[in-house]
């Protein structure tokens, strides 16, 4: 009965929209306080922000949209933000406008007001407006568009109320555009056809060639339209848009008492960052701290969160449980939580990083200055950052392809992403060109990083013959520096970290599981278990890449789950495990805590690494003792090589196929695992073919 | 009208295959007309038409180049492409070959 106890009235709809660096989500946050609610809407790969707060005893939702610079939706993102514009009607519109740059920022509100929705507007960046000697007469922009128009300073929280209030009267905008005569006469027989509240909007747009879903007598009538507009000589699409532009303009004008100076600070920085001969090199030690930033803060919490796992494990094994139970619970699911864990202060760290450089303005910079690079490749310059990003781990990797706008180009950067050599695959590659390659290990390496480099570089490039290029084109703004306030960076990296927990965690779960039956059941020695009889089967398929043991070709298959997984298995079907030593209560609280300590010290001790010399160190080989002189007879050179470009190619591990689905849905996730384990095959077959 | 009415008279619409820039550069005058590719650096000009593929030219208007737009060259990426313009004070970034579609006169 709870349902009746709700309030009678409605809760309010508030909708934010706006051009892209508009400080939109500063606006929202700052509206909302603190109760900031994420949602990931499946499929759709683009954040939709939902956040409620009171107005005058309601309760009012205010819905972020991404950044749209119009209604014709050219990105996924813009596409999500019409959509939801044309499904609802909000109580009101919130239209952040950047002050110091009207005429463009006009002619998406001048959409808005053939949307007819009721409007406010949020005359933001004031004070960059008067920094930059821009004097602006809101009365007057009010007075034009008939809309309440309100002066904010998102970042100090400055006119938030003053917009709410606002928001209460906002209102339909009164401003009307009048086209040139052809337009207006085919809009007036266009309009009483269209059965939705915006008409005249669909309307414009259904003859200016969006694809808008329109019902039979309207659909029919938009062609003969446009072929009578054709032969007139008119373009439906450049008139509507040239007229819009013309107004946006002329209002802009009549509301600036003076035309806007240079960006002192963009000015200054990109004097240096954008420089001909600096403008490189600055940029990729840039990276380069991107890159230690994230994986040097990560690794220490990335370790405290393995001692954790470790103390679990002892704590069960203490326990008065039979053994199989004991080791499920352990390895299972414990060992399950664990992998999921292990991946979130990475991507905690990156996306701190990457939220930084986004709000800052520094990604649009990096885009500028390698973009010919990407232009090779047919990819947009924003395709660098996921690129680098796959050599540390591969997860965070494919969720940086968010920042590109192209669908088709972020499958493409994701399905080559996955090539890229990372740290766990490094493991494996340390322990087999120690025992196979001693002398020439670290060319070994180098190779097979250039190997994964080159195959997920083809893969983009072929990818791009199949695909139709962008229509789109590269073109993007390079939005002002501003210095991001850390609140908004925090959350983002925080709410993105936790939409990836949520969406993968589950999956990661159960295919630690499966691994954990296969290697127990039934109960005994492991060369009964259904693991040797899986890999048993798997030697006959990897023959002819020269790999023969099944104890070799078995540890392939937990390597699915992550590659780090591949040296402990091969240790326990090489040597036997001993299992779990029991822990004390007492005993294990205090090495969590200690391990804490040492974690947040290490992250402190991080921050002068950061500025020191990066070398590149291979690091020695973790494995049990006696591990490797029982390789180095069950393999040959060949076959170990084979193995290695195995372990390089195919799937790297379930967290990069579960990040895959997230932002690409299943099919794609699907695909791209076969087309990994075809390549890894084909290329590990004449790897295997190499005389050593 | 500011914007120019006869240099995108399409034959085939939506013409997402068009090329209009090419027609526009030729029917225009030499003398007063130019690609923006070709403005020196710093230097201003006024924008008369937006060419290239639809979704194309919609994105780039969009982004602020639109007809009667003031445009100004700031500077080559190092590695000579692409370019950035200065559009009544926001700094765009377009490729050679997408500025080599929009005529500026001025």
């Amino acid at each position: 009965m709870a349902c009746l106890a709700e309030p009678a009235v409605a809760d309010l709809r508030f909708v934010a929209v706006g051009n892209p660096n508009t400080g939109k989500t500063t606006l929202v946050n700052a509206l909302s306080g603190s109760s900031l609610r994420i949602g990931n809407w499946p499929g759709t790969t683009v954040e939709k922000v939902e956040t409620c707060f009171p107005v005058e005893g309601r309760r009012a939702c205010l819905v972020d949209l991404p950044g749209s610079y119009s209604l014709a939706a050219s990105t996924a993102e813009e596409r999500l933000t019409r959509d939801e514009l044309l499904a609802g009607r909000p109580d009101a519109v919130f239209d952040v406008v950047d002050a110091s740059n009207l005429e463009r920022n006009l002619y998406l509100t001048l959409e808005l007001a053939e949307l007819g929705h009721p409007v406010v507007v949020a005359l933001n960046l004031l004070d960059e407006a008067r920094a930059r000697g821009l004097e602006l007469r809101p009365e007057i922009l009010e007075e034009r568009l008939g809309v309440p128009v309100v002066a904010t300073v998102a970042v100090r929280e400055q006119g938030m109320e003053g917009l709410v209030k606002a928001a209460l009267r906002a209102r339909p905008p009164t401003v009307r555009l009048d086209y040139p005569e052809g337009i207006e006469s085919a809009v007036a027989r266009l309009e009483p056809l269209i059965q939705h509240p915006s008409h005249r909007w669909m309307a414009l747009a259904a003859l200016a060639g969006e694809p808008i879903a329109l019902e039979e007598p309207a659909a029919r009538l938009v062609e003969t339209l446009k072929v009578e507009l054709a032969a007139r000589g008119i373009d439906p699409f450049l008139q509507i848009a040239g007229t819009r532009y013309q107004a946006a303009r002329e209002i802009a004008q009549s509301v600036q008492a003076s035309r806007p100076g240079a960006h002192r600070l963009t000015e200054a920085l990109d004097r240096w960052f954008l420089h001909p001969w600096l403008g490189i090199p600055l940029f990729l030690m840039g990276m380069l701290l991107v890159f230690r930033f994230t994986f040097e803060f990560s690794d220490p919490w990335v370790h405290w969160l393995g001692r954790v796992q470790e103390v679990l494990g002892g704590w069960i094994a203490a326990l008065p449980l039979p053994g199989l139970v004991a080791s499920f619970l352990a390895d299972g699911l414990v060992g399950g939580i664990g992998t999921v864990l292990a991946f979130t202060p990475v991507l905690f760290f990156l996306f701190l990083a990457l939220s930084f450089l986004e709000a800052s303005g520094f990604l649009a910079r990096s885009a500028f200055l390698v973009d010919r690079l990407m232009k090779a490749m047919g990819l947009p310059g924003r395709a660098f950052i996921p690129m680098i990003l796959g050599f540390g781990c591969n997860v965070p990797a494919i969720s940086a392809t968010r920042t590109m706008e192209s669908f088709s180009d972020r499958l493409r950067v994701a399905l080559a992403v996955p090539f890229a050599a990372c740290s766990a695959r490094l493991a494996v590659f340390t322990l087999f060109t120690s025992i196979f390659f001693p002398r020439q290990a670290a060319l070994v390496v180098f190779g097979l990083y250039l190997l994964g480099l080159l195959v997920g570089m083809l893969t983009a490039l072929a990818l791009g013959r199949l695909t139709p290029p962008s229509e789109a084109g590269s073109a993007m703004e390079l939005p002002p520096y501003r210095i991001p306030t850390w609140k908004v960076v925090w959350r983002q990296a925080s709410a993105r970290t936790w939409i990836f927990i949520e969406g993968v965690g589950g999956a990661i779960l159960v295919s630690v599981a499966a691994v954990w039956v296969l290697l127990n059941l039934p109960p005994g020695e492991i060369s009964q278990s259904l693991y040797a009889r899986v890999a048993t089967g798997l030697t006959w398929a990897l023959g002819p890449l020269e790999i023969h043991d099944w104890r070799l070709a078995g540890a392939l298959v937990p390597g699915f789950v992550a590659k780090e997984v591949v040296i402990g298995t091969l240790g326990v079907s090489y040597l036997q495990s001993d299992p779990v030593a029991p822990l004390g209560l007492l005993e294990g609280m205090r090495g969590i805590a200690t391990g804490l300590g040492e974690a947040l010290w290490a992250t402190l001790l991080a921050f002068p690494s950061l500025l020191g010399v990066p070398g590149l160190h291979l690091p020695p080989p973790e494995a049990p003792e006696g591990l490797a002189a029982a390789l180095s007879t069950s393999i040959s050179r060949s076959g170990a090589l084979a193995y290695l470009v195995f372990v390089l190619l195919y799937t790297p591990c379930v967290g990069t196929l579960m990040a895959l689905r997230l932002e690409f849905g299943r099919r794609w996730a699907t695909l791209s695992a076969l087309y990994q384990l075809v390549v890894a095959y084909a290329l590990a077959f004449l790897a295997a073919r190499i005389p050593l | 009208m500011i914007w120019d009415k006869e240099a995108f008279i399409s034959e085939s619409y939506p013409g997402l295959d068009r090329a209009p820039e090419e027609s526009a550069l030729r029917e225009r005058d030499p003398e007063t007309m130019r690609c923006l590719t070709e403005l020196a650096m710093n230097e201003e000009a006024l924008v008369h038409a937006v060419g290239g593929p639809h979704l194309r030219a919609r994105r780039i208007m969009a982004l602020g180049l639109s007809p009667g737009a003031r445009v100004r060259m700031v500077r080559r990426a190092p590695l000579g492409d692409p370019l950035e313009f200065d559009v009544s004070g926001c700094l765009l970034m377009l490729r050679c070959e997408e500025a080599a579609g929009i005529v500026v006169e001025g």
